[in-house]
């Protein structure tokens, strides 16, 4: 092979375009070095390693977000530097920071080596990044399989819990089912798309950029089209859309809680991530899409609000309503096609909902006992009156979660609904409507169960006067998250400031 | 930038409030803040008046069009004084009310909340503003319903409060971003300027449903007018407040408010009259029936409200007038009967009719509060009631068409509400030969318990002393906004002897038969609230919902992996089919007429190792028919020429079923699947899967590749890598890195299974 090709494609290998992600690498790697150095007393300080990287890797990131790369491609196509995706990368390592406080807290009570849960996390939120940057099939289902690989082993990190290791063989298989729908889907795009009998193809026919084309030129192919719905079949599993929303509840519940929250938040935003990418790809089968985006959008809500409303286990109840809020988004990725500022509102509702998760799965942690899967609605009775910061902490966070305006979520609901208003999405908006309605019911539910506490018989000597386990002192740095999940929620509903801008909203 | 002021004075001291805690009685000095902003409406008053307008505007959110936009003009200026005018007497009461018990400092912190937003709602002069705080009164109302939470029933009646405003709300919040889509404007004012955009618009009859749900929800129009009586449920000075001053009016508010657009709409008149009609009589004639004093003003209040909407639907600059002055009137009398209610539940433990009677004697104060608040709402002269009323019967007498029917069920309206009216603020002062029924001692509350209800029914008294006064300062500034002209017609307490004058004689004579009678409805009370009702298909709607919801749950997300495997599987074959269907891609099958016998082996090896793998009752046995199936696909590639594919397939599929075989070892044997049906249902589904993939595959292979890849291959592999073995030049030259990549993914293989043996070894010897 003449080495020039090799040399022209090594030239646009900008690797300082991966930068935070190559340090994200790093940073997983040395922890597990100093796992090896550091002698066994210091090793407490292994997770402190993680979150101040962390942050520092975000400083960095913020002050240099608008770098040259952004409207480019680099490594041969494999990746496309947009703003969405400048914004979601930051996304995905605020999720692993506040992952990773959780993790400190909730590990503590586990007999579980501590330094691997760290490793993985920055591990998978690398791949993320990268999915979010993706321009190539291949690239895709790398990243993708990296995030769901890791995700395997976090699921059931708490071997010991047969609930745990329950969640981690359901998400294995039906992880692996649906990355085989979607690789098969892959397969037929890149078969069709690249087959020389039709009208441009290419011999790249991985790339996102050529199969537009092809797609464009082929409204009618059957393959492509199968291959589409195969394709957003495999997404709708990331996504937690019905009907392959299927694995949510149980392996929510089984999940350790910062676990959950890393699903909840970061795995569901990788997967509109790649919805994002690919309505673009697919915009030559747009009625396909649309037609099976709304079918799905319309299931999601409904069936997730309807089974949330009825769980007494918190940990599935937020698990079924994250399905709702994947309903709602649905909604945003249909108006994406037609209405621009759509992609902005989506990323400012994830924003949102990063913001309002982190918050709940934060109280979350803090109450949950030494049974991780076990956590009633029951256990947060008096909740603010013994812990009032966890309490109002919850009230905000389950708030914005609800869309109770003014908070951050509820601006996130309301441009998107708008997006959907000007796509003119009136029946879709409709479904979205009554969501949000049954969605009140569920979580003042819970509100309720915290600050509103039940008559309870008195108890006599002899019984247990705790019905519910012990709550955890909040230390420090889950304090300073909690209370900036908070506040920012607040925060955001009034002043949206540079984030406004920077989705371009402001 | 004034107008911001109030509002974030009363949020400042609702927050203060929550956390300094001030003891007993001084608890009412918190009556300062939202008396200030009273002191702030009253002065800035002659400004509005003459200026017609006060305006203030930050930014916000300008993708949404929302900006904090405020406007206070003489509509919103004459609620906002009467929010903060009764919301500084509310506070004085319900500092009196909880002294001795928990909770005061919590009640008056939400109280100050609540009435912040209710200004807010008032003044807001864009549409996302002013949602916002229409979603804040119903929170904090949720909470302030609730605030007795040890009883369940007091939970359950602030949840479907709740649910009933929130979910109105929403159907408003759509009717609004409808209005602003079309008016291309989010501000108030300006969509009011451009009334015709709207009119014009083909979505008129969708925004004006859409608005018209979310008031009628506040405002507990019929068919949602139930939660407002079960909302009695909250203490005494939050009934006060929002349920006849504030919060029930918001929805008449925004009526009134965007009225000036919608008035002429053939969808406007007639949903809004009759909702108001039906409301109007339903609360009446229950209310008939209530024994307990506050359920009794809590239906004269619905009462009040479907007269307020129904005058709002009729449209006329009277109508509107008459709607004004009534509402003056009754948030004076029904703030002031509230208290007076509550005052006698303080004084004797009791609020059931039954039991009441003679308190003109221990309860001197609240006795003179509560007979000029009834007198009011009676409607006697010169309070502002009978003035009020008057309009309303000039009116309805002066409508153009069905004149004899509404002015008809006015007149029953007026005469029940007059009986309501003597039964709370009469009858438990006067009655005789009760005294001995009450348990303890009646006694009089302190002043802070009857001089607020004094206070608001004397100005109930001054307000129609003074009718020219009132009318020109208050009822014709308001009356010029919501009507977009100007208005000088003056008030009048005596218009002579008219039709309206007798018709005001007939409800005092009805009202007082039915005042005469009323034991004999009393006795009904039981039977009347066991009969069917809209809130039981509300209950029976949640009731219902939780239900399905509980049943779908369980059936889709029960728990099973089988079962979950079906549902994935099956959605995405009817995926698949839908596509077969939608573009009609079935494979054409043609027959080529000869079979090459080894493609026709494999495949035969392949599906008896397929069948076998899953009919075996044994691990052991399915893993090794596995095996067979990945050797059949292996002679497959074999034979189609990519023997590179074929020695990874062969590879990759021997270290599996190694792998699996050192897990299926420690596993316990299979259970039967009992139910013959799931097994049933799993082929069927499996076959139909799978006979689809092959249609797809037919579909794949009709389209012909026309280049062969093979021979431009073999050409090559002399001239470019000097090597005549064809195959290996592709596998270790021209894809090169595919074969690295494979090697790469068996050497993984192989180090998971040799860590699987280590690890196997290490445990057995463990054991041992």
């Amino acid at each position: 092979m003449p080495t020039e090709l090799l040399q022209q494609a090594a030239a646009d290998n900008h690797w300082a375009a991966i930068g935070p992600e190559l340090m994200v690498g790093c940073l997983a790697l040395l922890l597990l070095v100093l796992e090896i150095v550091l002698p066994k007393a210091r090793h407490e300080i292994i997770p402190s390693v993680a979150v101040v990287g962390l942050l520092g890797i975000i400083t960095g990131f913020v002050i240099n977000y608008h770098t040259a790369f952004v409207g480019q491609t680099t490594f041969n196509g494999l990746l496309r530097h947009s703003g969405t995706g400048q914004f979601l990368r930051l996304f995905f390592l605020l999720a692993a920071t506040g992952v990773s406080v959780l993790g400190i807290v909730a590990l503590k009570r586990q007999k579980m080596p501590k330094v691997e849960f760290f490793a993985i996390t920055l591990v998978v939120s690398g791949a993320m990044m990268l999915l979010a940057q993706a321009n190539n099939f291949v690239m895709l289902f790398v990243a993708l399989e990296t995030v769901t690989v890791g995700f395997y082993i976090l699921v059931s990190y708490t071997r010991t819990n047969p609930l745990s290791l329950e969640a981690g063989l359901k998400y294995l298989i039906m992880g692996a089912l649906s990355s085989g729908i979607l690789l098969f889907g892959i397969a037929l795009l890149y078969g069709v798309a690249g087959n020389p009998a039709l009208t441009a193809a290419s011999a790249d026919s991985m790339n996102f950029d050529a199969l537009r084309v092809f797609l464009y030129a082929n409204p009618d192919n059957i393959i492509a089209a199968v291959g589409i719905v195969l394709v957003l079949s495999g997404v709708a599993f990331k996504v937690g859309a019905v009907p392959f929303q299927i694995w949510i509840p149980d392996v929510y519940q089984g999940a350790p809680t910062p676990v959950t929250a890393f699903l909840a938040i970061a795995s569901k935003a990788a997967g509109f991530a790649i919805l994002l990418t690919l309505v673009t790809v697919f915009d030559g089968y747009q009625s396909l899409v649309v037609g099976v985006l709304t079918v799905m959008a319309i299931a999601t809500i409904l069936f997730g609000n309807l089974a949330a409303l009825t769980q007494h286990n918190v940990k599935r109840l937020i698990g079924l309503s994250g399905v709702s809020h994947a309903g709602y988004l649905l909604v945003g990725v249909i108006a994406a096609i037609h209405v621009p500022f759509a992609v902005g509102a989506i990323c400012f509702y994830l924003f949102a909902y990063l913001l309002g998760s982190l918050a709940v799965f934060g109280v979350m942690t803090h109450v949950s006992g030494d049974d991780d899967a076990d956590q009633d609605m029951d256990h947060y009775a008096d909740l603010a009156k013994t812990h009032p910061f966890l309490g109002v902490v919850l009230a905000v966070g389950l708030g914005s979660l609800a869309g109770i305006p003014p908070l951050a979520g509820f601006m996130g609901k309301l441009l998107v609904f708008l997006a959907a208003f000007e796509a003119g999405l009136y029946a879709l908006l409709g479904v979205a409507i009554l969501g949000v309605v049954i969605s009140i019911y569920y979580y003042f539910g819970w509100i309720k169960a915290a600050f509103f506490p039940q008559w309870r018989p008195p108890v006599f000597e002899g019984d247990d006067p705790l019905p519910e386990p012990p709550r955890q002192v909040v230390s420090t740095p889950a304090g300073i998250l909690l209370a900036t999940a908070a506040l920012a929620s607040v925060l955001l509903g009034f002043y949206q400031g540079p984030l406004g801008a920077w989705l371009g909203l402001g | 930038m004034t107008l911001f002021w109030p509002v974030l004075l009363i949020a400042f001291a609702s927050l203060l409030a929550a956390f300094v805690r001030l003891p007993g009685q001084w608890k009412a000095l918190w009556a300062v803040f939202p008396g200030a902003a009273f002191a702030w409406v009253v002065l800035s008053w002659p400004a509005v008046v003459g200026e017609g307008e006060l305006m203030a505007s930050i930014a916000w959110f300008e993708q949404l069009g929302a900006t904090v936009d405020l406007r206070l003009d003489a509509y919103g200026g004459l609620m906002a004084g009467l929010v903060t005018g009764v919301g500084t007497l509310i506070i004085v009461y319900a500092a009196g009310y909880m002294e001795g018990q928990p909770g005061g400092s919590r009640l008056i912190s939400m109280l100050l909340i609540f009435m912040a937003a209710m200004l807010g709602i008032v003044i807001a002069d864009n549409l996302v503003l002013l949602f916002v705080f229409w979603e804040l009164t119903s929170i904090t109302s949720y909470l302030l319903v609730g605030f007795n939470h040890e009883k369940e029933d007091a939970r359950k009646k602030a949840l479907q409060a709740l649910l009933v405003t929130g979910t109105g709300g929403l159907a408003l919040l759509a009717g609004m971003v409808l209005l602003a889509l079309e008016a291309g404007s989010w501000q108030i004012s300006e969509i009011l300027q451009r009334g015709d955009l709207v009119t014009a618009s083909p979505y008129l009859p969708g925004i004006i449903v859409l608005i018209l749900l979310g008031a009628f929800t506040k405002s507990a129009q019929f068919p949602f007018h139930f939660w407002l009586p079960n909302a009695m449920a909250a203490p005494t000075p939050v009934s006060a407040f929002l349920h006849s001053a504030t919060m029930v009016k918001a929805g008449v508010f925004i009526l009134g408010r965007f009225s000036p657009i919608f008035n002429g709409s053939e969808w406007w008149h007639g949903p809004v009259v009759v909702a108001g009609l039906v409301t109007l009589l339903v609360g009446a004639i229950l209310g008939l029936f209530q024994t307990d004093l506050k359920k009794i003003l809590a239906y004269t209040t619905l009462a009040v409200l479907g007269m307020l909407t129904m005058l709002i639907g009729f449209g006329s600059d009277l109508a509107l007038k008459s709607m004004l002055v009534f509402l003056i009137g009754h948030a004076l009398y029904k703030a002031a009967l509230f208290m007076v209610a509550g005052g006698i539940d303080h004084g004797t433990g009791t609020r059931d009719v039954w039991k009441l009677g003679g308190l003109s004697a221990v309860m001197p104060f609240t006795m003179v509060a509560g007979a000029l608040a009834a007198f009011s709402k009676a409607g006697f002269p010169p309070f502002l009631g009978f003035i009020g009323k008057e309009y309303v019967y000039k009116t309805g007498t002066s409508l153009d068409t069905l004149a004899p029917i509404f002015t008809g069920a006015m007149l029953l309206g007026n005469m029940l509400i007059f009986a309501l009216a003597l039964k709370v603020g009469w009858y438990p002062f006067w009655s005789k030969g009760k005294e001995a029924m009450l348990e303890g001692h009646p006694h009089e509350g302190g002043w802070m318990m009857w001089l607020p209800p004094l206070v608001l029914a004397v100005l109930g008294l001054v307000f129609g002393f003074i009718p020219v006064w009132t009318g020109d300062t208050l009822v014709l500034p308001a009356l010029s906004e919501i009507t977009g002209k100007s208005m000088h017609e003056h008030l009048a307490l005596w218009h002579g002897i008219t039709l309206p004058l007798i018709l005001s004689l007939v409800t005092f004579v009805g009202g007082v038969l039915f005042y005469r009678a009323r034991e004999f409805f009393w006795r009904k009370h039981d039977r009347v609230e066991s009969s069917p009702k809209v809130e039981h298909a509300y209950d029976r709607l949640l009731v219902g919902m939780v239900k399905f919801a509980k049943r779908q749950t369980q059936a889709i997300q029960g728990g099973s992996l089988s079962r979950y495997m079906f549902i994935v599987v099956g959605a995405t074959a009817l995926l698949l089919l839908w596509k077969f269907v939608r573009f009609d891609g079935w494979p054409e099958l043609t027959w080529e007429g000869r079979l090459a016998p080894i493609p026709v082996i494999a495949c035969i090896w392949t599906m008896v190792g397929a069948i076998v793998a899953a009919v075996a009752k044994r691990r052991l046995i399915a893993l090794l028919a596995m095996g067979v199936v990945g050797l059949g696909i292996t002679v497959l590639f074999v034979n189609f020429g990519a023997p590179d594919l074929a020695i990874t397939q062969l590879l990759v599929d021997g270290l599996t079923v190694v792998l699996l075989l050192l897990v299926i070892y420690r596993l316990p044997p299979i259970k039967a699947e009992a139910n013959r049906w799931i097994i049933r249902a799993d082929a069927a589904l499996s076959v139909f899967f799978g006979m689809l993939i092959a249609a797809l595959t037919l579909s794949a292979m009709q389209l012909h590749v026309v280049e062969r890849v093979g021979e431009t291959l073999a050409q090559m592999s002399y001239a470019e890598a000097y090597g005549r073995n064809v195959v290996n030049v592709i596998l270790v030259d021209f894809r090169a890195l595919d074969t690295f990549g494979e090697i790469i993914v068996l050497a993984i293989a192989a180090i998971g299974v040799t860590a699987l043996l280590a690890a196997s070894k290490e445990r057995s010897s463990d054991e041992d």
